[in-house]
């Protein structure tokens, strides 16, 4: 019957189609500030050298997040513990910090992926001993699978 | 879910085949006697349209043994599923399904667990149109609505962090509602008297979903997973069909 093969190729069609759904792709569940650095007296993008950014208050034996590197951009990872997260940004030898003051939010990704926190950033304070001249946020929300630059760092 | 699929495949190739070996003697039967008429100067006759033949009518009862390889292939989940079949018109079944299905799993970065049941309810209209006496197989289209309530969540979840140490949170337990619509192809053949099996293809549409907000259902029973608004499912149903009905039906198409 020709019926029976067009039912049968209907469902086998479907199924074919059903496979194509791929399966979920994790990123890292740790939520991180992107913070590019800027001149405050060009106002363009810099690229720093010798950068070295550490957490302060980590748990981490090694708390140091970039090393002596050419930064034009640093991805901060926002503690889930704190309201505050505060990292020691040293450029040669010259420090000075910022604070990130946030909230944070539960936030279901999918059943493989598990969860994470999505986070908003209300205020960055800083010091502006030795190179930062201002921060400013530019995009409050830290997104899953979002890649936004959040705060712009002027230096001297 | 693969393993399933291309068991569904094999099954459902098998079926074809042997159904389809049938018809295609008959067909090729018919259609080397029809030229052997056309070389013979016979004009070729016009195709006339079989009425719907009297099909034993009932109630069906089964069970959907295709749940009981649930836990087999994920041993996270298991479930099972009722349903119930009846004419009411002579091509016409209403359709409903009750069932459940359990998760629990603690080996990823968060522990879940969901208990659930699930009632389907809707129609199947036969297509299948053969001239054989006490053929009773069907080729079935239907529609479903489907319906689950879930209890869902989660006693550790545990975000990871090298830099601030990890997060452990949980959630308690709450109540998920979700509604979705089914269109379903279903093969169905008596394999002995009053006793049929079925083979059901569902392409399942979520229409709504509530309180998914704080955590999404790892899978909606009766759907399938809960990420998704559209999902495929497969049935293998074995029934016992009650008959009734069809004595009336002999003695009406033997006063014809």
């Amino acid at each position: 019957m020709k019926i029976l093969f067009q039912v049968a190729a209907i469902m086998v069609l479907v199924i074919i189609i059903s496979c194509n759904n791929s399966d979920d792709f994790c990123l890292s569940n740790q939520q991180s500030v992107q913070a590019s650095f800027y001149s405050s007296i060009t106002l363009n993008d810099s690229t720093v050298s010798g950068v070295t950014i550490t957490a302060i208050g980590s748990v981490a034996e090694d708390d140091t997040i970039y090393n002596s590197e050419v930064v034009s951009e640093s991805f901060l990872p926002l503690s889930m513990m704190n309201d505050t997260s505060r990292f020691l940004i040293q450029i040669l030898n010259q420090r000075d910090t910022v604070s990130f003051v946030h909230s944070k939010e539960l936030s279901f990704i999918s059943e493989e992926c598990g969860f994470i926190f999505k986070f908003e950033l209300d205020t960055v304070l800083h010091s502006n001993i030795s190179f930062i001249d201002s921060v400013s946020i530019e995009y409050p929300s830290i997104v899953y699978n979002e890649s936004t630059e959040n705060v712009k760092i002027y230096l001297y | 879910m693969l393993r399933y699929i291309f068991t569904s495949l094999v099954i459902l190739g098998i079926t074809t085949l042997i159904s389809a070996q049938n018809y295609t003697e008959e067909g090729r039967y018919s259609q080397s006697s029809q030229n052997q008429k056309q070389q013979e100067g016979t004009p070729k006759k016009k195709k006339e349209k079989l009425p719907y033949p009297n099909k034993k009518r009932g109630t069906a009862i089964g069970i959907d043994v295709s749940r009981f390889l649930v836990p087999v292939l994920d041993n996270d989940r298991y479930a099972f599923e009722a349903n119930i079949k009846t004419n009411f018109k002579k091509r016409m079944f209403f359709v409903g399904s009750l069932g459940f299905e359990n998760v629990s799993f603690d080996d990823k970065s968060y522990e879940y667990k969901s208990d659930g049941i699930y009632a389907r309810v809707g129609f199947d209209y036969d297509i299948f149109i053969v001239d054989e006496p006490n053929n009773n197989d069907n080729i079935l289209f239907g529609l479903r609505y489907g319906f689950a309530v879930q209890d869902h969540g989660s006693d550790k979840i545990t975000v990871e962090d090298p830099y601030w140490g990890d997060y452990t949170t949980s959630i308690n337990s709450y109540a998920v509602n979700s509604h979705w619509l089914e269109l379903v192809a279903g093969l169905r053949t008596e394999l002995f008297n009053n006793f049929f099996l079925s083979f059901y293809a569902r392409l399942k549409t979520k229409i709504a979903s509530n309180n998914a907000e704080v955590m999404e259902p790892y899978r909606i029973p009766g759907f399938g997973r809960g990420s998704r608004t559209v999902s495929l499912g497969f049935s293998y149903i074995a029934e016992y069909q009650i008959p009734w009905g069809n004595k009336r039906l002999k003695n009406k198409s033997q006063s014809n």
